[in-house]
C-alpha cells in the first residue's frame, strides 16, 4: 500500500496571506494589513490647500452648471412656500403640507370682514401686484446673493475666523496661560500619652501658594538627644532652604538634599548625640518633590480615591523595624532617597512619622475624602483621633510615640479654562 | 509627443493611452512623473452622478491600503469636459485564463488567496461584483491581484448600485432568468464559485457541455455544480480529488437559493484544511484527503493517508456531523459557529475555546449563552476547566447553549 507524500506550502506564500490578514495555519487568526504604495502616490499631489478648496467648491456648486447655480436661489422661496414636490406627494401618508385655503363665512366671522373685502378686491393678475411682489423678491435674493458671495469669499480666501469670547468673564483678568496651583497645608504634632517628650520637629515653609516645604523630623528614641537632633535638623534644613530661596527666588530637588547636607554638618558641628529621620517634601505648582532619610511615610491620596505611598522607608530586610538604615546625626552620609510626582488638583499629600504611620488608615481617610478640606486644626484633630485610641480589650493606648503629621491638598486647579 | 495628465495634482505621463478599453470606458498606462519607474493605471469614464458618487466612494475606501493585491483606484477627478479620471495601481500578472495551467495544490493556493481578499473586501463593506477571469490576474508567483472595481456592489445602501449585474458567463441563476436585474452580494458568490471551479478545473463548469447559450444555462442552473454531469476525460482531475467538503462547498455554492451559498469566510476555512490535508501519490495527481481516503483519485491504486498523532473527534448530536481535530500544544481549538457550520444561532460563533498543553486539554467558554459540561452523570456549567488527555478515552458531552456534542480523543 502507497503512502502518498503530504503537500507542504511555502513559508512566502503564508506570509503573503498574512499580507492579506489571514494566518495560513490558523483561520481564526488575523494580522493586521498595510499597503503604503497609495499613500506615498497621493503624497505626491500638487494640489494646495487653496486649490482643494476651490476644488470643493466648484463641486458644491453644482458641478460646473452656471444654469443650475443661477436657477437654484430663484427656486428657493418657491420652494419654501410650495413645498418640495417628493413631499407634496406624500399625500398617502398624512396630510397635505398646505391645507386647502378656504374663505370663512363672512357672516360667521365680523372682524375679518374688512380684511377679506380688501383681498377680494386685490386682482392677482394686476401689473402693480406682479410688481411689487417681483419687486420684493429681487431685493431679497439680491441680499441672498451679496450674502453667498461674501461667504463664499470668505472661505475660499481661508480667512482666519477667530472664535468669539461667549464666556469672557471665565477668563482670568491676567490672561497668562500657566497653570496657577494652589496647596492648603497644615501640619500638627503631639508628644502623645506614652512618651515623656516630643522628639519629633515639624516646619511649614510657605513662600508661596503654590510654593512651600514640608519638614518632619522624628528624633529618635532608643539613644538620648532625639529631641535636640530633630529640632536642630528641621532648623537647619529650614534655614538653608529660606537661604536658598531669597538668594535665587527658588528651589529645586536638589536644594533638598543641599539642606539635609547642612543639616548634617550643623548636627556634627553641635556634636549632638541623638540621631533624626528626616521628611522633605518641596511643594512646586503641580510637582512635589520629596527626600527622605530614615522612616515615617509620604503618601498621595489622589482625586480618584487611590491611595499610593510615595517614600520606601530606609530598612533592612529581616531586620527589627525600629532599626532605619539612614538618618540625620552620627555620621550617618547615607544619601537621601528622592523623587518626583506630578499630582492631580484635589491630591491629598500626607508626611507623617511613623507614630502616625502606625495607625492611620489611608483608605478611610480616601473613602471620606470628599468631606475633608485641608485647613487649620484637621492634622491636630486627625492626630487627636488617633491618640485617643485605644485597644478594645485591654484598653490600652494603641500609640507608642510621638505622632506628627503634616497634610496638603491641593485645592485650586488652575487660572485658565483649559485648565478646568 | 508624450500626453501629460495631472488628476487630483499628481501628474501623470502616458505611455500606453491604449492599455484597455471596457464597455465602461478607456484605460491608459501612465507613468507617475515625480515617482519614475511607478507604472499606474488610469480610468477615463464619461461622467454621471452615480458613477461619480460611487467613484469618489471607492476612493475614500482606498483599498489599495489594506493590499497591494487591490488594483483599486485611489484618486479620481472630475473634469469640466464630461469625464472623470481615477488612478489605479497597476496589476501584475496575467489575467486568470492567459495563466498556465497549473498543479491542483498550487490551484488550491490561489482560490485560498482569491477567497481571503474577497472576504477582506467584504470586511470593509463591499463586494467586486465583476468577478470575471479578465478581471483575476495572476503573477507568475502565484500570488494573486482584483482588477476593475467600477462594478462593485457596496452595502452602504447610500452609495449607488452599479448599473451592470457583471459579465454574462458568470451570472447568477436569478440573473439568467431575470428574476433578478441586481447585483447581490449572493450573486457575487456566484460569481466567486465559478470563478473558483475555473481556477481548479482549468475550465468553464460547462465546457465540454452543449454550448448553446439555453444549455449552458440550463447547465448551470441545475442547482449543483455542473462538474458532476461531465464525463471524466482521461487528462481531467476528478472532482473526488478535492475532497468531499469543497464538492459540497462547490453544489452549496451553485444552488439555485440564494441563501445557501457560502461566503468567503466558510471557503476559506474549508481551502485551508484542504491545503492542509493535501497529498502527492506516485502517480503525480494530487488531492485533498481524509482519514477514510483508501485509494489514490487518479489511479485508484490503494494508499493509506497517515493519521496524525493525536486528534480530538467531535461530534454534534444526536446525528451531526463528525469533526476531528488535530491537536497541538498551545494551538487553539474554537468550537461555534464559525468552525462549525450548520449550529443553531444560540451558538455563539466562538462559544468554546480548547487549548491543548501537555497532555492536558483546557476548556474555557467564551461564548454569551451557557456551556455545560457532564460529570458523572450530572450536569455542570463550564467557565474553565483542565481534562486530561486520558480522561477524553471515553467520550465526553458538551452542551454549547442549546447544542449537545460529544469529544473523544
Amino acid at each position: 500500500m502507497d503512502q502518498p507524500i503530504k503537500f507542504t506550502s511555502d513559508q512566502p506564500y503564508k506570509d503573503r496571506l498574512a499580507s492579506h490578514g489571514f494566518s495560513f495555519d490558523d483561520p481564526d487568526r488575523r494580522h493586521p494589513t498595510r499597503n503604503d504604495f497609495p499613500f506615498r502616490v497621493l503624497a505626491l499631489s500638487t494640489l494646495s490647500g487653496r486649490d482643494k478648496m476651490a476644488h470643493l467648491m466648484r463641486d458644491r456648486s453644482g458641478r460646473d452648471n452656471p444654469d443650475r447655480s443661477r436657477l437654484l436661489p430663484w427656486l428657493v422661496p418657491v420652494i419654501g412656500w410650495a413645498g418640495w414636490p417628493e413631499r407634496a406627494m406624500a399625500f398617502d401618508h398624512h396630510p397635505p403640507f398646505m391645507p386647502p385655503f378656504e374663505l370663512l363665512p363672512t357672516e360667521t366671522v365680523h372682524s375679518l370682514d374688512r380684511v377679506l373685502d380688501w383681498l377680494q378686491q386685490l386682482d392677482p393678475v394686476s401689473p402693480g401686484w406682479t410688481l411689487a411682489l417681483l419687486g420684493s423678491l429681487l431685493m431679497t435674493q439680491t441680499v441672498a446673493m451679496f450674502q453667498r458671495r461674501a461667504l463664499l469669499k470668505a472661505s475660499v480666501a481661508q480667512v482666519p475666523v477667530t472664535q468669539p469670547d461667549f464666556f469672557p468673564e471665565t477668563l482670568p483678568k491676567t490672561s497668562t496661560t500657566a497653570n496657577r496651583y494652589s496647596w492648603a497645608v497644615d501640619a500638627a504634632t503631639r508628644q502623645g500619652q506614652v512618651r515623656d517628650e516630643n522628639q519629633d520637629a515639624l516646619e511649614v515653609l510657605r513662600f508661596n501658594e503654590d510654593f512651600a516645604v514640608l519638614i518632619v523630623c522624628d528624633g529618635a528614641g532608643g539613644v538620648g538627644g532625639g529631641r535636640e537632633a530633630a529640632q536642630s535638623a528641621v532648623a537647619a534644613i529650614s534655614g538653608e532652604l529660606q537661604a536658598i530661596w531669597k538668594e535665587t527666588g527658588a528651589l529645586t530637588p536638589a536644594d533638598l538634599e543641599t539642606a539635609i547636607t547642612a543639616a548634617r554638618k550643623a548636627a556634627n558641628n553641635s556634636a549632638l548625640e541623638g540621631v533624626t529621620t528626616a521628611l522633605l517634601v518641596l511643594f512646586v505648582g503641580e510637582v512635589i518633590h520629596f527626600a527622605t532619610l530614615g522612616d515615617g511615610a509620604i503618601a498621595v491620596i489622589w482625586p480618584d480615591g487611590m491611595v499610593g505611598p510615595v517614600q520606601v522607608p530606609h530598612h533592612t530586610l529581616g531586620r527589627p523595624s525600629n532599626e532605619i538604615g539612614a538618618y540625620i546625626g552620627g555620621n550617618c552620609d547615607i544619601p537621601a532617597r528622592t523623587g518626583t510626582l506630578r499630582l492631580e488638583p484635589g491630591c491629598f499629600v500626607f508626611a507623617m512619622t511613623d507614630g502616625v504611620s502606625d495607625l492611620f488608615t489611608f483608605e478611610d481617610f480616601a473613602c471620606a475624602r470628599h468631606k475633608y478640606h485641608v485647613s487649620d486644626g484637621l492634622a491636630d484633630s486627625v492626630i487627636a483621633h488617633l491618640e485617643a485610641a485605644r485597644d478594645p480589650d485591654t484598653g490600652a493606648w494603641l500609640h507608642s510615640d510621638n505622632m506628627t503629621l503634616a497634610i496638603a491638598e491641593l485645592v485650586d486647579g488652575g487660572g485658565n479654562d483649559a485648565a478646568h | 509627443m508624450t500626453q501629460r495628465i495631472d488628476i487630483a495634482g499628481i501628474r501623470t505621463r502616458v505611455i500606453d493611452p491604449q492599455f484597455g478599453a471596457g464597455g465602461q470606458g478607456q484605460a491608459m498606462l501612465v507613468d507617475l512623473e515625480d515617482l519614475s519607474g511607478t507604472q499606474m493605471v488610469l480610468k477615463i469614464l464619461s461622467v454621471k452622478p452615480d458613477t461619480e458618487a460611487r467613484l469618489k466612494w471607492l476612493c475614500q475606501k482606498n483599498l489599495s491600503r489594506l493590499s497591494p493585491a487591490f488594483a483599486a483606484p485611489i484618486v479620481c477627478e472630475t473634469k469640466g469636459d464630461g469625464t472623470i479620471l481615477h488612478l489605479a495601481p497597476l496589476a501584475s500578472g496575467v489575467p486568470q485564463d492567459e495563466d498556465p495551467p497549473r498543479a491542483l495544490p498550487y490551484n488550491l493556493q490561489i482560490c485560498l488567496e482569491f477567497v481571503c481578499l474577497l472576504q477582506l473586501l467584504e470586511e470593509n463593506g463591499l463586494s467586486h461584483g465583476d468577478i470575471a477571469p479578465s478581471n483575476l490576474f495572476i503573477a507568475p508567483d502565484g500570488s494573486v491581484g482584483l482588477i476593475d472595481f467600477d462594478g462593485f456592489l457596496s452595502f452602504d445602501p447610500d452609495v449607488p448600485p452599479p448599473d451592470t449585474i457583471g459579465q454574462r458567463p458568470m451570472l447568477a441563476p436569478e440573473q439568467r432568468d431575470g428574476t433578478c436585474q441586481t447585483p447581490t452580494r449572493e450573486s457575487g458568490y456566484f460569481q466567486a464559485a465559478i470563478m473558483m471551479s475555473m481556477i481548479l478545473t482549468g475550465r468553464y463548469p460547462t465546457d465540454g457541455l452543449p454550448s448553446e447559450p439555453n444549455a449552458v444555462d440550463r447547465m448551470i442552473c441545475q442547482g449543483h455544480w455542473p462538474e458532476h454531469d461531465r464525463p471524466v476525460g482521461v487528462d481531467d482531475l476528478p472532482i473526488e480529488a478535492l475532497g468531499f467538503e469543497l464538492v459540497t462547498l462547490f453544489d452549496r455554492a451553485f444552488s439555485l437559493n440564494p441563501a445557501d451559498r457560502p461566503g468567503p469566510d466558510e471557503w476559506r476555512r474549508a481551502l485551508t484544511r484542504a491545503l492542509h490535508n493535501c497529498w502527492i501519490h506516485d502517480c503525480g495527481v494530487a488531492f485533498v484527503a481524509d482519514v477514510t481516503t483508501v485509494a489514490c483519485p487518479g489511479c485508484t491504486a490503494a494508499i493509506s493517508i497517515p493519521k496524525a498523532t493525536r486528534q480530538l473527534k467531535l461530534q454534534v448530536l444526536p446525528n451531526g456531523p463528525r469533526y476531528g481535530v488535530d491537536l497541538v500544544d498551545q494551538k487553539l481549538i474554537v468550537l461555534g459557529r464559525t468552525t462549525m457550520p450548520g449550529l443553531p444561532p444560540t451558538v455563539s460563533g466562538r462559544h468554546l475555546e480548547i487549548l491543548p498543553f501537555k497532555n492536558k486539554l483546557l476548556l474555557r467558554h467564551v461564548g454569551s449563552n451557557p456551556t455545560l459540561i457532564q460529570r458523572n452523570g450530572q450536569w455542570y456549567q463550564l467557565r474553565e476547566t483542565w481534562l486530561h488527555e486520558t480522561s477524553l478515552n471515553a467520550p465526553i458531552e458538551l452542551q454549547l447553549a442549546t447544542t449537545l456534542i460529544r469529544l473523544l480523543l
